[in-house]
This record gives C-alpha cells, structure tokens and sequence, in this order.
C-alpha cells in the first residue's frame, strides 16, 4: 500500500502540487487524468523517488521511499516515461536485461508485448513505437510490485494499445499499477479507478463515471 | 570478442617490441651498449608510452560515458591543464612543489577537488563539463601570463616539458607509470556493470538501483590519477583519450564495458606506441613532436566520429 501524505511539490519556486492525500491500494489499476501541465509527471515522479517532496512524505510498507537508498527503490517501484537515451550497438533482448539482476530468460515478456521478431534487433534502428513498447517490456521484465506509467499507450499502434490495456489488466491482479493518460475516452474502456488531476491536487472518480462527466472535469 | 581483445593485445606487444627496437630509428643491436640503451632508454620510453597511451583511453571511455557526451576526454575535462598549472607553478615561477612529478600530481588532484566540489551543487554533467571546459581556458591564460614574466632558462624546460614526451622518461619512473595501468584497468572494470546500465542516463540507472553520482566519482577518480601520473611524468599527451575509444566501439560495436575497457587500453597504446615510433626519428631520420604525430594520426578519427555520429 503506497500512501501521499500531505504531498505538496514546487518546482522553479512554483507549486505544482499541493497537500494530496490519497491510499492506493496494494494491487489494481488507477488511471491519473489531467490536462498538458496540470502536474501528472511531476506527481508520479516524485512517488518513484525522482523528486523529493517539498511538504508531505510518500510511504510504502510504512516506510518513506525518500529515506530509501536507490537499490532498495528499484526493487519496489519502476517508472516509465520515454525510452531515451538508448544505447549504440544494443539488441532488444540485452536491452530489456541491461542493469537487472533477473535471470528468467526474456520470451515471457516478449511474447506478453508482442515483439518476439525483434528480439535480436539493435533498439536504436526500432521505429519510435517499437523503441517504446521495447522500454514496456523492459518494465514488465523488472516485474516490482508498483508500476508507474507516464502516458504509456503513446506511440502506440491501435492493436498494440488493445494487447497493452489486455496484459496491465491480468498484472493489475497482482500489482499496483498507476497510469496517466490524455484521452478519457481511452480511460473509461477500462477497469479502473479514475482519478482527475486539476487545480494541483488530485480527485478520485467514483466507478460509474460517464464519459461527459470526466469531459466536463477538464474542460471546466 | 575475446579474439579481438587477443588481436589488439597481439598488435600492442608487436608495437612495443618495435618500439624497444626500432625506437630512435635505428636498430638496438647495430649500438654499441645496447643493454644499457635497452634498459635506460628504450624500454622505459615503450613502457611509459604503453601505458600512458591505455590509461589515458580507458578515462576517455569512462568521460564519455559519464558526460554523455562523444567529445569528452580527460584533456577536455581540464585536469591536464590543473596538472599543467602546477607544472608551469614549478617551473616558471620558482615556487618549490619538489619537482615537477609531484606538482602534476597535486594539480591533478586540486582540479579533481574542484571538480567533485562543483559537481555537488551542478547536477547536469552537460554544464559540469563546459565548466571544465572554461576552468581549462582560464589555466591555459593564467601559464601564458607565467611565461611572459618568467626567465628564459625556466621557459625552455617548461616548453619542453608540455611538448609531450615518452623519450625523456627516466627509467624508475617509466616503471612507476606502468604500475599504475594495471591497477586503472581492474579498478574500471570492477564497474563495468554500472557503466553499462548508466548508458540509460542518470535517471534510467537511479530506478534501476545504481547511484549513478557514485559511479560517477569513481570515473573522475579513475580519470585524475591517470591523467595525473602520465601528464606528470610523459607532459600532456593529446587525443589518445578521445580517438582511442571511438576507434574501439567502431571495431567491437558492442555497449559491454567488460570488453570496451581492455580493448580501449590497448588500442590507447598501440596508438600511442605507434605515435612514439614514427616521430622517434625513423621517418628520414627526423624526429617529430609527440602531440603533432598524435594529431595527426587521431583527428581523422575524431571527424570520422562528428560525420557518422557513431558514438
């Protein structure tokens, strides 16, 4: 269970995000929606240890991830942005395991993505969407108890963001994974707990939020 | 892989045996005293050209990884010029330091100092490197003030001494220098799975439990005394640490540190061995700077690197 305690961020002297209080529970999928700088990366972020709260503490098994030491993180939570910088010279396969300690071998992943006929290819000479689904396998290799996924559909074909939401689904049984994403009408397809981020906190949905609702949340 | 390390191992020692040979253009056996220039001349110039040449690559390989940028090397990063300072200090100034070994060390060693002091505060490696950069400039300003005031006795051996050189190595400390090279080898490549999973970026490493502000005071560290024990003794060597690894990637193709650091090392030699051969007079009998053959032989190399961007 991962809890924001009174979370408040200021990045530049600006305040990004102010007292959040909320409880995720151990496992299940949560979908953050919000608008361009309404402060979705900036909450996950500092969730993952990237940024230190400016008030507030994040716990996870009572312990506050900030006092955690990087090993210690990197066995609880993984993060996704972008897959940049990638390495010259290194194939799928090598990427997904470079700096894991993991010694299953890497086909559960690469089937689970879809990305089998790759494996041997250099990630610098993928397409945009190959290279990120590249960095979802490396993700889902890592296998931590929490994911956290800054906008992880994009660059995605429309099959493979149907076989994405497919796969979080069956691992949101067994971890706590948290989503952000643009587009509503993408978040509502799936079970989830909806939350909006707007006005620098963060507001849970309840479960049978209609598509108009959540529009008129972000456009207000 | 391993082969190639052989290969390149092969070429360093085929280099350093011609070296010792051939060395000032002429045959070791076709001199009277051979043993003696053997033992006070030509082997402490190939020992301290072999492993000036590889420890100054194996920095130039971390420095790139670390400042994530394919134009680091340790002469960029200024620590030469801080050894140069203490050098020019001792030299042109008069201020005792006890010779010009240890002032090199000590201006290696100041420089590093600075450097982790700033690399505190400025967390971007990209601006902690241009610092260098500047910090780089204004030594060379301050030597070139020194050298206006000082004498021209003082001026000639302290010209001398930054034209580069591995034939002016005495022999005990020809031997010094290649003490040091083994230790930098095993030293980096204890890290060579950090280095790798830092390719990733700083950031990327962190989540993946690596502290990527450890990893990079090691390189630094790594990087100071090499650069600090062959600036001192062989005087600022040029290029060697940033060819010598793009020539290394360009033959392995390979990310994995485990190999790019020995290979890296020895061709860091070979080029310095073979800078050391064609400039010790067997080209028509004359003998050319060090830091021009060197020029010469890797800034082909560099603008290969600038026109294919093939970091």
């Amino acid at each position: 269970m991962i809890k924001l305690k009174e979370i408040g961020v200021s990045l530049s002297k600006q305040v990004i995000l102010e007292a959040i209080n909320f409880s995720f529970a151990d496992r299940g999928l949560y979908i953050i929606i919000g608008n361009n700088g309404s402060g979705k990366t900036t909450l996950l972020k500092t969730m993952c240890g990237i940024y230190k709260p400016t008030l507030g503490l994040v716990q996870y098994q009572n312990k506050d991830i900030h006092q955690l030491n990087h090993f210690e993180r990197s066995t609880m939570i993984s993060y996704t942005d972008n897959p940049f910088p990638l390495p010259a010279f290194i194939n799928l396969t090598d990427y997904i395991q470079l700096g894991l300690d993991n010694q299953d071998d890497v086909e559960g992943v690469l089937d689970a993505i879809k990305i089998g006929h790759l494996r041997n290819k250099p990630v610098l000479e993928m397409s945009r969407g190959q290279q990120q689904k590249a960095m979802l396998a490396k993700l889902f290799y890592q296998d931590n108890p929490i994911w956290l996924m800054d906008e992880p559909t994009n660059y995605l074909d429309y099959p493979s963001i149907l076989n994405f939401w497919e796969q979080i689904q069956k691992k949101a049984k067994e971890k706590l994974i948290i989503c952000t994403i643009h587009n509503p009408e993408e978040a509502i397809k799936q079970d989830a707990q909806i939350l909006i981020l707007k006005n620098k906190s963060l507001h849970p949905l309840n479960n049978k939020v209609g598509l108009s609702e959540i529009i008129g949340h972000l456009t207000e | 892989m391993i082969k190639t390390i052989v290969i390149f191992g092969l070429l360093t020692v085929l280099l350093f045996t011609f070296d010792v040979l051939f060395g000032n253009g002429t045959f070791l056996f076709n001199q009277t005293d051979s043993f003696l220039i053997f033992q006070q001349f030509r082997l402490p110039r190939a020992l301290s050209a072999l492993a000036a040449g590889g420890m100054l690559s194996v920095s130039g390989l971390l420095m790139q990884n670390v400042f994530k940028n394919p134009l680091a090397g340790p002469d960029v990063l200024g620590i030469s010029q801080g050894a140069a300072l203490m050098v020019a200090l001792t030299l042109l100034a008069g201020v005792g330091f006890g010779g010009i070994i240890l002032a090199a060390c000590l201006g290696a060693f100041f420089y590093l100092l600075l450097l982790v002091w700033a690399s505190k505060y400025i967390k971007s490696s990209i601006t902690l490197l241009l610092i260098g950069v500047m910090g780089g400039f204004i030594i060379s300003a301050i030597i070139s003030t020194l050298q206006v005031i000082s004498q021209a006795e003082a001026l000639k051996s302290y010209v001398i001494w930054s034209m580069g050189s591995f034939s002016k190595v005495e022999a005990i400390y020809a031997w010094i220098i290649f003490a040091f090279a083994p230790f930098i080898l095993f030293f980096s490549m204890y890290f060579s799975k950090a280095f790798d999973t830092l390719l990733l970026g700083n950031q990327k490493a962190q989540l993946l439990g690596i502290n990527s502000q450890k990893v990079f005071f090691i390189a630094i560290i790594i990087t100071a005394i090499a650069t600090g024990v062959s600036t001192a003794f062989c005087g600022p060597i040029a290029f060697v640490g940033l060819a010598a690894p793009h020539l290394c990637k360009w033959f392995l193709k390979t990310y994995k540190h485990q190999w790019l650091i020995p290979v890296s090392f020895f061709v860091g030699a070979s080029m310095a061995l073979l800078a050391d051969i064609l400039s010790g007079g067997i080209i028509g009998g004359f003998v050319l700077p060090l830091n021009a053959t060197l020029s010469i032989l890797a800034a082909p190399v560099i603008i290969y690197v600038i026109v294919k961007k093939t970091l």
